[in-house]
């Protein structure tokens, strides 16, 4: 009857104080998912994922358990975050980045983030694989940190998924005071005219076709990555395959991210997840964030000085992968100081800059750690 | 000290691959905006008409006109209820919205004998 007690209770015999904590931890994305709608799609199952891994002798995640199943099924060889990005391709259009193609450079500036953690996290004593799979959350772009991080330090990737797409949901709080905090009240009025201008079907056929395979020539490793965004954006584009784009942008990513969600969630076990470096990669996780919008309000602050006044710089900041979340910050911002200022457009077109930019950095940032 | 040399080259090459890239992107979609233009609607294809056809004044234009368009509103009633989600061209596609709706519209009158 002792044997047949101890069976029964031996749930509550292994709860232990890292598991408690981390139960808590869980409860706590849920509340930010459920009460703050802070990214719920992925943050409700990343906080259920990180319960059930958590609950004792939980069997969820134990070999041939449902998490265990999900996690090598779509985490472990990167298939999930791949599926999400034809999703995310489906849903993207890109027409205000082929209205003005020089916006481009502000995606790129807007990714030094990456590298600027990438130097932080090794001043802090982190290796190589970690410092770099904690700078890509710089790209501020769920899909990507998790396909990168995955490649180079696996056990970090609870961490970092949580901090990128937590603060993702933030970037209406963080990005407004360094936006305030680089330019001038004068700056930030510059009027911009927009003209609208017609892109012909296609040419939006022929961009992902162009990005696929210049970028899959120049740096392969960025292959799966804008291969599986452009793709995405070819069905969109093409509106032959409705239902595959339908499929793609709705069933399919839903399912996979409610997928994602819980995988990597699983990854949030009490001895992975409460160590020191976590708190060192939360800190860095909004560094990288902030460098990210600094750096590109720098940048739009040159091209404004290159073009004789004629920029606004609070464009720059939009150059991150937080489409179209960003770009409405910097209308919002910009019409405090002028009601009639328009900047959404050229900021839309920065955004979706931003968006292939941090695909591309974060291939870059393979090829260069030689991964794959 | 060595890795934090390595994190400055990292830096240092990563960022100036990514700006030469998407450098390389925005010349290149500027080539292919020059060479493919969107055809612009010129004055004479969008400016109406001010000639009437034979036998019409601009009276009957209108009324015929009004006509039209109230009809293109049946129709597209027709084609779709009210409870559709999505917008016509879409998921489902709008022939298949309509064949479907054919199928199980009340509307639709019953032929009898």
């Amino acid at each position: 009857m002792n044997v047949s007690l101890q069976q029964l209770l031996q749930g509550v015999t292994h709860i232990t104080p890292g598991g408690v904590f981390m139960l808590v931890v869980g409860v706590v994305l849920l509340y930010l998912a459920i009460a703050k709608e802070y990214e719920p799609m992925l943050l409700l199952p990343i906080g259920a994922g990180a319960i059930f891994a958590n609950l004792p002798l939980s069997p969820m995640i134990a070999e041939g358990g449902m998490l265990d199943i999900l996690r090598k099924a779509g985490v472990e060889n990167e298939l999930f975050p791949l599926l999400i990005f034809i999703g995310i391709g489906a849903m993207t259009d890109f027409g205000p980045l082929l209205e003005n193609p020089k916006m481009m450079l502000l995606g790129a500036a807007g990714q030094f983030g990456i590298f600027g953690t990438l130097l932080l996290a090794l001043v802090l004593g982190f290796n190589l694989n970690e410092a770099a799979s904690i700078g890509i959350i710089g790209a501020i772009d769920g899909p990507t940190s998790i396909y990168v991080s995955n490649l180079l330090a696996p056990h970090l990737l609870g961490p970092i998924t949580v901090c990128a797409y937590s603060y993702m949901s933030l970037v209406p709080v963080i990005q407004p005071p360094i936006m305030r905090l680089l330019t001038t009240k004068k700056e930030r009025a510059i009027r911009m005219p927009y003209t609208q201008r017609t892109i012909s079907r296609r040419t939006r056929i022929i961009f992902p076709l162009l990005v696929i395979i210049v970028v899959g020539t120049l740096v392969p490793m960025a292959t799966p990555l804008i291969g599986s965004l452009m793709l995405g954006n070819l069905m969109k584009e093409s509106g032959v395959v409705e239902r595959l784009t339908g499929a793609s942008s709705k069933e399919i990513a839903n399912t996979v991210t409610l997928f994602l969600g819980l995988a990597v969630g699983s990854t949030m076990r009490a001895d992975a997840f409460l160590k020191v470096q976590t708190l060192g990669i939360l800190v860095l996780g909004i560094l990288a964030f902030c460098l990210d919008i600094a750096a590109g309000l720098t940048f739009a602050k040159f091209l404004n000085f290159l073009s004789g006044g004629k920029f606004n710089p609070l464009i720059g900041s939009a150059g991150i992968s937080a489409f179209p979340m960003s770009a409405r910050v910097v209308q919002k911002v910009g019409q405090e100081e002028d009601f009639e200022n328009f900047l959404l457009m050229h900021a839309m077109g920065a955004n979706a800059s931003g968006q292939v930019a941090s695909v591309i950095a974060g291939g870059v940032l393979l090829a260069l750690m030689g991964a794959g | 000290m060595d890795s934090l040399q390595i994190g400055l080259q990292l830096t240092l090459f990563g960022m100036g691959i990514v700006f030469f890239l998407l450098a390389v992107m925005a010349l290149l979609i500027s080539l292919l905006l020059r060479f493919d233009r969107a055809p612009a609607e010129t004055m004479e294809e969008s400016a109406p008409s001010r000639e009437f056809p034979e036998g019409l004044d601009a009276d009957a234009l209108a009324a015929i006109t009004i006509a039209v368009r109230a009809h293109r509103i049946v129709r597209r009633k027709q084609a779709a209820p009210a409870m559709r989600k999505h917008q016509p061209g879409t998921l489902p596609s709008r022939w298949v919205g309509i064949g479907r709706t054919r199928q199980t519209a009340s509307w639709r009158p019953i032929r009898r004998g």
